[in-house]
């Protein structure tokens, strides 16, 4: 074929620069949009999303306004026993020693939060991060990680909590939201890595390669959004779990009670005389099992909802959606048309 | 709206064995009603073979799944599509209940669907797929095994060696070949094939062609071959349809369409594939995208991309029709403008 | 130009662009434990895992400017081939070198003389068969082509790299860009996808692009435009095709029209090369002919000839790649096969930089003539020779 050996021309194609300036601030913005505006939006549009975002922000201003608006819970604040919706000042009723069951609810929420915090975020760390090492380079690697991780897999679960919760004795709630997944993670590292392993070899990846990128990059850009839909799920059911966890062993009465919580609440609820043989003390059980039931089922179903977010297809319907105007006679739906019908032979 | 018409296509064999009457199949999505089959009439002949030809996104595919009765939810296939059994009344395959569809489907009408070779269960091996499909159509195991062990030795398989694998000991070719086995052990009358050598090395390709033709002769079958690679049908098809935007454009006897092609897809088809022998340089592309099922152009669904359109191709559908006396059907209005405009060679002269 | 690299410079001009020699290319069956032992200990302790030799002791050259079809069935080792000629694949044995250099010492020592590892790794790029699994199916069009910009030209800003991509996506049909850069990949069609595949790895005005399959996943229309994009692109950058196929005839359209070669694998080893339209014509080794054969022609009755033919082949069983056979490994389904294919390797035999084919039957000398015919029907025609 004939060429041009003149140097190298390139067509303008390739040559091509902007003739306006992107101010940083437009950048920060499309970054916004994509990582956050957008993804709310989806959310919002899922009757769970939109559930599970409404009790999280609930849950929030009770942690935090909630604390300053209701007074502390103190013994003998009000009447004992007081039933729920009948005193204005006590609107859940108060509990056996008189404390106000709304107070109790609210003060103990902060300290929630950071386990959930705490606890989520810790397990998802060191699960993603031994998940994708393992799976991407495989090998001795990946071998020596995974039997690391089904070692501490196999430790037997509540055993193990009662007896570390016994030695430390913690009572900063970062402390116990790390203590109550400290097998949490084990799970998450072998999904993950499950998951890295065939897109290792993909042909994207393989293509990056070839383009030079970095180790770093490739796990980053070319891995890791496949991987966001496991990491967040992941870190939603770690948080119900923290929360189940930690109520379970705040009413065993294996964690110290240095700070209200609900699992205290229940405990006391439990062991005070006569819960189980009348009524009278019945909300005392019932406000704090609610609390907690309406937290895990906020979180569960926006981990349901979140799975949109990520998927592509979502992402291009909803994004077409904005854009209110475009008509359906467009090229984009012939492969989205084609990849749905034609492909499921 | 495509008519293949039953009375003028006199064969000595002229008996119909499949009836295809106004069928169309459509899909309702969130973004609207997909029409991927749109009201296809066809007669399919006793002992013929009969090839689909068209692009991903054409509706060969579905057509096929139709026949069968297998269009999956939320599909929705209506019109009729009559069976004529070698002895009996004809049945509307679209009428059946599961059981009588389930005794019709692979005693009457076997079909091989495309990346079937993948659809052998990975922890079985491949006597049991037998012996289970024995099982469900009321089989003495025995005598079934019997007849899969010859038709594997037909196909040049060692029969004890293939029923005691499991799918991934097998090459390609031989899990192709024990899929055939498979569909053939009830000696069914019409064999529908969806892209049979796709997924295969050419040598297979080529052996698997041969042996199918060899089969078609030595059972007497029907064979319903979908493709959308024309060379591998061009000299085994007699009858040829050629679809595009869910429709049949074109549909003649296979050697009549391929060198007298009048359908202006069709002679830019032609033109697109590649072959040893052609000249170089006509080789050309077809400009455009094929056609969404939710939005199908109006008018001739093919006048975007056609060099030989007109404003009467933007508003007015084309039927099926075909000259005096002639079975050779186009939808077309101006296939003398497309041969003029359109120049196919299906040869270069030999040096 | 822009980006004028070292990589322009460096090497003699006698070299050519690339270089494989004696590649051998072997997987290992065994466990990663097995996998770290030394092969010393192994062969020593009698641990011999099943070594499968994909690639055998294979040479080519390609020049600036070439194409070469590689042309084989499964098994062949083209597409291992391919990966190893860019430096995707590490040999077991042999050398791969970027104008001159060894690219895996290049990799191991960052830099040698005046190349850097950098841009030989940018020099070579690949294209792979599914336009939608090279596609990052998570990203947009924009964000998947602003990425080689980003890690190859930093001081690009932003917004300039913005508008590169833009202009790209128009100059390679995906018009108005406007409407492309935000779509994920799989609203595009599969034509679509590919030339964003084929115009990521020209970002980096390669010298050299493995095209793997490339328009064997797409629709038969759409596979012209493809290739006659990429012979487009061929002249605007002066960049070298390895085309890996199955098929003759999409080997013979670009090789021909790009005046280049076609090259026949068989079980890890090259049984037949030459310029493209020669190969094609009179193909001289029996598997090429074989091949041939089987490709079928458009025209109904030619094709209705073959159809009834008789596969030219002793057997149809294709042999194991961790045990080929000996001799010519071609030997035990040639029809055309002799005692002495079983007992001797042939060479390439044949004009040297033309045409040539690993056949003893292209030395009128050769014990070959005298050695029985390993059928005892005696040898077998194909396609008339």
């Amino acid at each position: 074929m004939g060429t041009d050996t003149e140097g190298s021309e390139s067509p303008s194609a390739f040559e091509a620069t902007a003739d306006y300036e992107q101010t940083t601030l437009d950048y920060l913005q499309e970054q916004l949009d994509s990582w956050v505006i957008a993804p709310t939006k989806i959310l919002w549009d899922d009757y769970r999303g939109r559930f599970g975002i409404l009790v999280i922000i609930f849950y929030i201003l009770m942690g935090t306004v909630g604390v300053v608006l209701v007074p502390a819970p103190e013994t003998n604040m009000g009447p004992r026993l007081v039933q729920p919706f009948q005193n204005p000042q006590f609107i859940l009723g108060t509990d056996g020693l008189g404390q106000g069951l709304l107070s109790l609810m609210v003060h103990s929420t902060p300290a929630m939060l950071k386990m959930i915090i705490s606890g989520a975020i810790f397990a998802n760390l060191l699960g993603v991060t031994f998940g994708l090492i393992a799976g991407y380079r495989g090998g001795t690697t990946d071998k020596a990680i995974m039997t690391f991780t089904d070692t501490v897999a196999a430790i037997p679960g509540i055993p193990l909590l009662i007896i570390l919760a016994a030695i430390i004795e913690p009572r900063n709630p970062f402390l116990v939201g790390i203590l109550v997944t400290i097998q949490g993670w084990a799970g998450s590292a072998r999904v993950i890595r499950s998951q890295v392993l065939p897109l290792a070899d993909e042909e994207h990846v393989e293509a990056a390669k070839a383009l030079g990128q970095p180790n770093s990059n490739l796990l980053v850009k070319e891995i890791l959004p496949h991987l966001l839909p496991f990491i967040f799920i992941g870190f939603l059911g770690r948080a119900t779990r923290v929360i189940s966890a930690s109520v379970g062993l705040y009413f065993l009465g294996v964690l110290p009670f240095s700070s209200q919580n609900w699992g205290v609440t229940l405990n006391s609820a439990f062991n005070s005389a006569g819960i189980m043989y009348s009524t009278r003390a019945a909300h005392w059980l019932l406000v704090p099992l609610v609390t907690i039931v309406g937290l895990t089922l906020g979180l569960t179903l926006l981990a349901q909802a979140f799975d949109q977010v990520f998927n592509p297809r979502v992402r291009a319907r909803h994004r077409r959606g904005d854009r209110g105007t475009r008509d359906i006679d467009e090229p984009t739906d012939t492969a989205d048309a084609q990849g749905e019908v034609t492909s499921i032979r | 709206m495509a008519r293949a018409t039953t009375t003028e296509f006199d064969d000595a064999d002229g008996e119909t064995v499949l009836e295809v009457r106004d069928v169309e199949v459509t899909f309702d999505m969130a973004r609207g009603r997909a029409r991927v089959l749109d009201g296809i009439d066809l007669d399919i002949k006793r002992g013929e073979t009969l090839a689909f030809v068209g692009e991903s996104g054409s509706g060969k595919t579905m057509l096929a799944s139709t026949l069968m009765n297998a269009v999956f939810d939320p599909g929705v296939a209506t019109g009729e599509v009559l069976y004529y059994p070698e002895d009996g009344e004809p049945v509307d395959i679209l009428d059946l209940n599961q059981r009588q569809l389930n005794r019709l489907r692979w005693e009457e009408i076997a079909m091989v669907y495309q990346g079937a070779m993948n659809a052998f269960n990975p922890t079985q091996d491949i006597g049991t797929h037998f012996k289970e499909t024995f099982d469900a159509h009321d089989v003495d195991r025995q005598d079934g095994l019997e007849r899969a062990r010859d038709l594997l030795r037909e196909l040049n398989l060692e029969p004890q060696r293939i029923l005691d694998s499991y799918q991934h000991e097998l090459s390609g070719g031989e899990k192709q070949r024990a899929l055939l086995a498979l569909s053939l052990v009830f000696d069914p009358e019409v064999l529908i094939l969806d892209e049979p050598t796709a997924a295969l090395d050419l040598l297979m390709q080529r052996n698997i062609l041969s042996i199918l033709y060899d089969i078609q002769e030595r059972y007497d079958l029907t064979l319903v071959f979908i493709t959308h690679d024309l060379p591998v049908v061009a000299g085994f098809a007699d009858r040829l349809a050629v679809m595009y935007a869910f429709d049949i454009v074109e549909f003649g006897e296979a050697r009549d369409v391929l060198l007298n092609p009048d359908h202006p897809y069709t002679r830019l088809m032609l033109r697109s594939t590649l072959d040893l022998t052609m000249p170089l340089d006509e080789a050309r592309t077809i400009e455009g995208e094929t056609p969404d099922p939710i939005n199908v152009p109006q008018g001739c669904p093919f006048h975007p991309r056609c060099p030989a359109a007109d404003d009467r191709c933007e508003v007015e559908e084309p039927e099926l029709r075909s000259e005096q006396g002639s079975d050779h059907e186009v939808a077309c209005f101006y296939p003398d403008i497309g041969r003029e405009r359109i120049p196919v060679t299906l040869e270069e002269d030999e040096i | 130009m822009s980006a004028e690299t070292d990589a322009d410079h460096v090497g003699d001009t006698d070299e050519p662009l690339l270089s494989v020699e004696n590649l051998t290319v072997e997987f290992g069956d065994e466990s990663a434990l097995l996998e770290a032992v030394p092969a010393r200990v192994k062969d020593r302790m009698g641990w011999d895992p099943s070594r499968l030799r994909a690639v055998d002791d294979v040479s080519l050259t390609v020049e600036p400017n070439d194409v070469v079809a590689v042309i084989g069935e499964s098994g062949s080792g083209k597409t291992t081939l391919g990966k190893s000629a860019i430096g995707l694949e590490e040999p077991t044995s042999g050398q791969v070198r970027y104008r001159g250099y060894d690219i895996w010492e290049l990799r191991r020592r960052k830099q040698i003389d005046d190349l850097r590892f950098e841009d030989a790794r940018k020099a070579l790029q690949i294209v792979h068969q599914d336009p939608g699994a090279s596609l990052n199916p998570y990203r947009t069009l924009m964000s998947i082509l602003k990425e080689p910009l980003s890690r190859w030209y930093p001081d690009m800003s932003n917004a300039d790299r913005r508008e590169r991509v833009l202009e790209l996506l128009d100059e390679c049909g995906l018009t108005p860009p406007l409407e492309y850069e935000d779509r994920y990949p799989h609203e595009l069609s599969g034509g679509e996808k590919q030339r964003v595949a084929l115009v990521r790895s020209m970002l980096v005005e390669p010298d050299l692009i493995l095209a793997d399959e490339p328009v064997s996943a797409l629709d038969s229309s759409l596979r012209v435009e493809i290739m006659d994009l990429m012979l487009e692109l061929q002249d605007l950058f002066d960049t070298s095709y390895i085309f890996v196929s199955h098929n003759l005839e999409h080997a013979r359209y670009i090789a021909n029209r790009a005046d280049g070669r076609i090259a026949i694998m068989y079980l890890g080893e090259i049984v037949e090369i030459g310029p493209a339209e020669e190969v094609i014509r009179n193909p001289k080794h029996p598997y090429t002919k074989i091949l041939k054969w089987a490709t079928l022609p458009k025209h109904p009755d030619r094709a209705r000839e073959a159809i009834a033919e008789d596969i030219p082949l002793r057997t149809l069983d294709v042999p194991d790649l961790v045990e080929p056979p000996s001799g010519c490994r071609f030997h035990t389904r040639c029809p055309q096969a002799h005692e002495v294919c079983r007992t001797d390797p042939p060479d390439l035999i044949g004009s040297n930089g033309g045409h040539s084919a690993a056949c003893f039957r292209e030395d009128p000398d050769h014990e070959y003539w005298e050695s029985p015919s390993l059928d005892e029907d005696g040898d077998r025609d194909i396609m008339g020779r």
